[in-house]
């Protein structure tokens, strides 16, 4: 591999990228870790069955429920 | 039908819901919210599908005032969000009863099992972020670094993943610090002791190698570690959220009487009343199949009061007028009214509840086996991690510090702490589908290491209210279908409990009754017909008890009850009653006498005592108990030889300090959402058929758990060897780490699931 690429490149320089990389994918996931906060924050994960009855119910009331405080 | 209004219920009652809109109300149970909206919590046992919770949200188009409604099905609990200004709570609550779901106020503020759930799924998710992010990183590492040009990189991975850390060990990690350190503060050795003591040495010695040799550290393992010690915390506090297992006697009293006001000395008008607000002198009026809320004199009617509950006694006691009535007697005979003699609070049933013997006990003192092995377990590791560090510092000192922190992060003990949670928690989930509903996953040890079973009997081996009912005609008099219309629509006015047993025989049976006369402790008399039907005592319908009756054919031992019956003056035959065991009970017992020590203790008369010495010892067994001699009882047996684990099986308020004193306390229960005293364990009547069963499939349960401990032991000496020679690598480390932990978890789910099946098959 090191003689098709440029000296430089077979050191550390090129890989270099990765720490940038692996920063910003922490920041990634870190932003869904702060959603996931949000979530259980506001009682998302309180009750993981009911929701599910919810989406059988066809009657036209939940778009009353939605605009409720 | 000619319906007695004695027997009509109280539900139709406008005024059974007033107090809701009383300040003192609102004030404990509503949240205000911004903007003038409050919120109301309730219980509603009674849903129990999917469009139960679509009626019940569709609250907030059916009913002006409620801008939302939100139902928690776990829970079984409704949060409603509402305008005080438009809709009263009494209305709420109407609302809700008439469409089949009667609300429970009171219930509903004790359950908030979610915040602590939510913390451990919050330092869950940050250990598992971490863990796939430094895993991430120490993967180059674990396929030997320096090939892939890592050794730049080392370092910079090492800073960032000490820096991940951070909230893994003071955030996720927490709980098991603060679980050790009042461990020690009260000088014993929990499981956490040594998990505590792993965590931070992983963290010293991790955070050690990035600061002084840019090395890597041990962070994945740290995060992945903590990531499935909380799962396994996780996974044993998803219990039973729709039982309430706290009830005390406060929740069995009705909240309102109807108070009866004194205009003058005339007794006027009839007013719901909280029942705290009842003074001495009060007159009250209660309603058949009511409770009475106080200890109070007999003004009106004929008492007759169910006591099961309360004392134990089957039979309801009869009243006459001025006759004393204590607190928690049921009102089975028409409407009565009654003084008030000492208020709730001082009544005797309250005294008693709130005294000594009643409140919670300190510390049971069986211990859980996992704290027992913590103890042990610390210790040895302890030896160990000194010993090699002693045995390397005379040698190579560079390896003993090496030595000696792989060796206390090696014998954490992640499987041994996961073992518990996951055998527990899945059984707990097990004995739930056969009936039997655990307080929480640690019950399941107790049940595994009882050796004693003390019974209850009215209302746990029988059913507090239900005869077998069998006609016995006189020979002479051949009762033929007709007859027994008649008897029966006579009988239906009756609000007796046997009475009510013998109409239960003919409920097509609705002929008129006019002339309706009940006498108490005689009998009833009413015209149906144009026949006159008496029905009660053998001198009440002029019988001869004597007579050749056409004797039924039962077990031999059944207490029996007779109630005659005459037609026009003659007499016909009588009713023979029976109660009977629950069903299965009897071959229960008789397979329970072979592995338990069995006892039986009652609040009954020792009527029914020789039905009772073919499962228990004649010395076992106990009648006339009070509340108080129960616990004594459960007291002298737990002071026996060896400490046996004694587990109480009742279901009144009258065994509710012996459930509490005992170490097992199971109340059986008819309806599951319904008043039970406190417990450990809520256990649906028809599968008290099914205890042997389940004791023995919680003793299987144990035996995975030492299974499991033995072999999480066996990993940790694999990985012991390493650590001692100071050979434990990170990619050791992060290989068995999660090997271990995975094998416990699986061994534990797997092998409880296939011992639940032949459990679950019944």
């Amino acid at each position: 591999m090191s003689d098709v690429l440029p000296s430089f490149v077979a050191g550390s320089v090129l890989m270099e990228i990765i720490l940038l990389l692996i920063v910003l994918g922490a920041l990634v996931a870190g932003a869904f870790l702060i959603a996931f906060f949000w979530a259980l924050g506001d009682g998302q994960f309180d009750d993981t069955v009911t929701p599910g009855f919810r989406v059988l119910d066809d009657s036209s009331s939940t778009d009353a429920k939605s605009e409720a405080p | 039908m000619h319906a007695n209004p004695n027997l009509d219920p109280v539900e139709n009652n406008a005024l059974r819901w007033a107090y809701l809109d009383r300040d003192a109300f609102v004030f404990s149970h509503v949240r205000e919210l911004s903007g003038g909206v409050r919120l109301i919590k309730v219980f509603v046992p009674q849903m129990s599908c999917p469009s139960c919770v679509s009626a019940l949200e569709q609250l907030s188009a059916r009913l002006k005032g409620v801008q939302r409604a939100e139902v928690n099905f776990p829970m079984r609990q409704l949060q409603v969000w509402y305008d005080p200004e438009v809709l009263k709570l009494s209305a709420l609550a109407k609302q809700m009863d008439l469409m089949g779901f009667p609300p429970d106020f009171q219930e509903a503020t004790k359950k908030t099992a979610s915040i602590g759930r939510r913390k451990i799924l919050a330092r869950l998710a940050v250990a598992g972020f971490v863990f796939g992010n430094t895993m991430m990183m120490a993967f180059a590492e674990y396929l030997g670094g320096e090939e892939f040009g890592l050794s730049g990189f080392q370092s910079k991975f090492g800073w960032f993943s000490a820096i991940l850390a951070l909230p893994v060990v003071f955030y996720s990690g927490a709980g098991y610090f603060q679980s050790a350190w009042s461990a020690l503060r009260s000088r014993t050795l929990n499981i956490d002791v040594p998990v505590a003591l792993g965590i931070a040495t992983l963290w010293i010695r991790s955070s050690w190698e990035v600061i002084s040799i840019g090395g890597m550290g041990y962070f994945d393992s740290l995060a992945g570690l903590l990531f499935f010690l909380l799962i396994g915390k996780w996974y044993q506090s998803r219990t039973h959220d729709d039982m309430v297992y706290e009830r005390d006697v406060l929740s069995f009293f009705p909240i309102q009487v109807m108070r009866i006001e004194a205009i003058g000395s005339t007794p006027g008008r009839a007013v719901p009343t909280p029942i705290s607000d009842l003074q001495a002198g009060d007159r009250i009026r209660i309603h058949y199949g009511e409770i009475v809320p106080c200890d109070a004199r007999l003004l009106v009617g004929d008492g007759l009061f169910d006591r099961s509950f309360t004392t134990g006694e089957s039979d309801p006691i009869p009243m006459k007028v001025g006759g004393d009535v204590e607190a928690g007697g049921r009102q089975v005979g028409g409407a009565v009214e009654l003084e008030v003699v000492r208020p709730v609070e001082q009544s005797r049933l309250t005294k008693m509840w709130n005294s000594e013997t009643f409140s919670p006990d300190e510390g049971r003192t069986i211990q859980d086996p996992v704290k027992r092995v913590a103890r042990h377990f610390t210790a040895a590791v302890l030896t160990i991690a000194l010993a090699t560090f002693g045995y390397w510092i005379l040698r190579d000192a560079s390896v003993a510090w090496q030595a000696f922190t792989a060796t206390l992060i090696v014998a954490c003990p992640c499987a041994l702490a996961l073992s518990l949670p996951f055998t527990y928690g899945s059984a707990l989930r097990a004995l739930g589908r056969s009936g039997a509903f655990l307080k929480d996953a640690l019950v399941v040890e107790r049940m595994a290491q009882a050796s004693v079973l003390v019974f209850d009997k009215t209302g746990t081996l029988t059913p507090s209210r239900k005869f077998d009912v069998r006609f016995e005609a006189l020979s002479v008099a051949a009762g033929d279908s007709q007859h027994m219309d008649l008897i029966a629509s006579l009988a239906a006015q009756s609000a007796h409990p046997m009475s009510r047993a013998i109409a239960r025989t003919a409920p097509d049976a609705q002929h008129r009754v006019v002339n309706f006369e009940e006498s108490a402790g005689h009998g009833t008399r009413g015209t149906v017909m144009e026949h006159l039907i008496k029905l009660g005592s053998a001198s009440w319908t002029e019988s001869d008890p004597t007579a050749a009756f056409d004797v039924r054919k039962g077990q031999p031992n059944e207490r029996v009850s007779y109630v005659y019956a005459s037609i026009d003056g003659l007499p016909v035959g009588r009713f023979s009653l029976v109660k009977p065991l629950r069903e299965g009970v009897g071959d229960e017992l008789t397979e329970l006498s072979r592995n338990y020590d069995l006892h039986l203790v009652s609040g009954d008369s020792d009527a029914d005592r020789s039905v009772f010495t073919q499962w228990f010892q004649s010395d076992n067994l106990h009648f006339n108990q009070r509340p108080e001699g129960k616990v004594a009882y459960i007291e002298k047996l737990q002071a026996g030889k060896d400490r046996p684990v004694v587990a109480m099986i009742g279901d009144g308020l009258n065994d509710a300090a012996a459930l509490r004193s005992s170490d097992l306390g199971v109340a059986v229960v008819d309806d599951l959402y319904a008043f039970s005293p406190a417990s450990d364990l809520i256990l649906s009547a028809p599968a008290l058929s099914q205890w042997g069963e389940m004791l023995r499939f919680a003793r299987g349960s144990r035996r995975i758990v030492w299974a499991l401990l033995i072999v999480s032991f066996l990993y940790n000496i694999v990985g012991l060897t390493f650590a001692v020679q100071g050979l434990l690598t990170p990619v050791v480390a992060a290989i068995l780490m999660p090997i271990s932990s995975m094998t416990v978890v699986g061994g534990a789910l797997i092998s409880t699931r296939i011992m639940a099946r032949r459990l679950n098959a019944n």
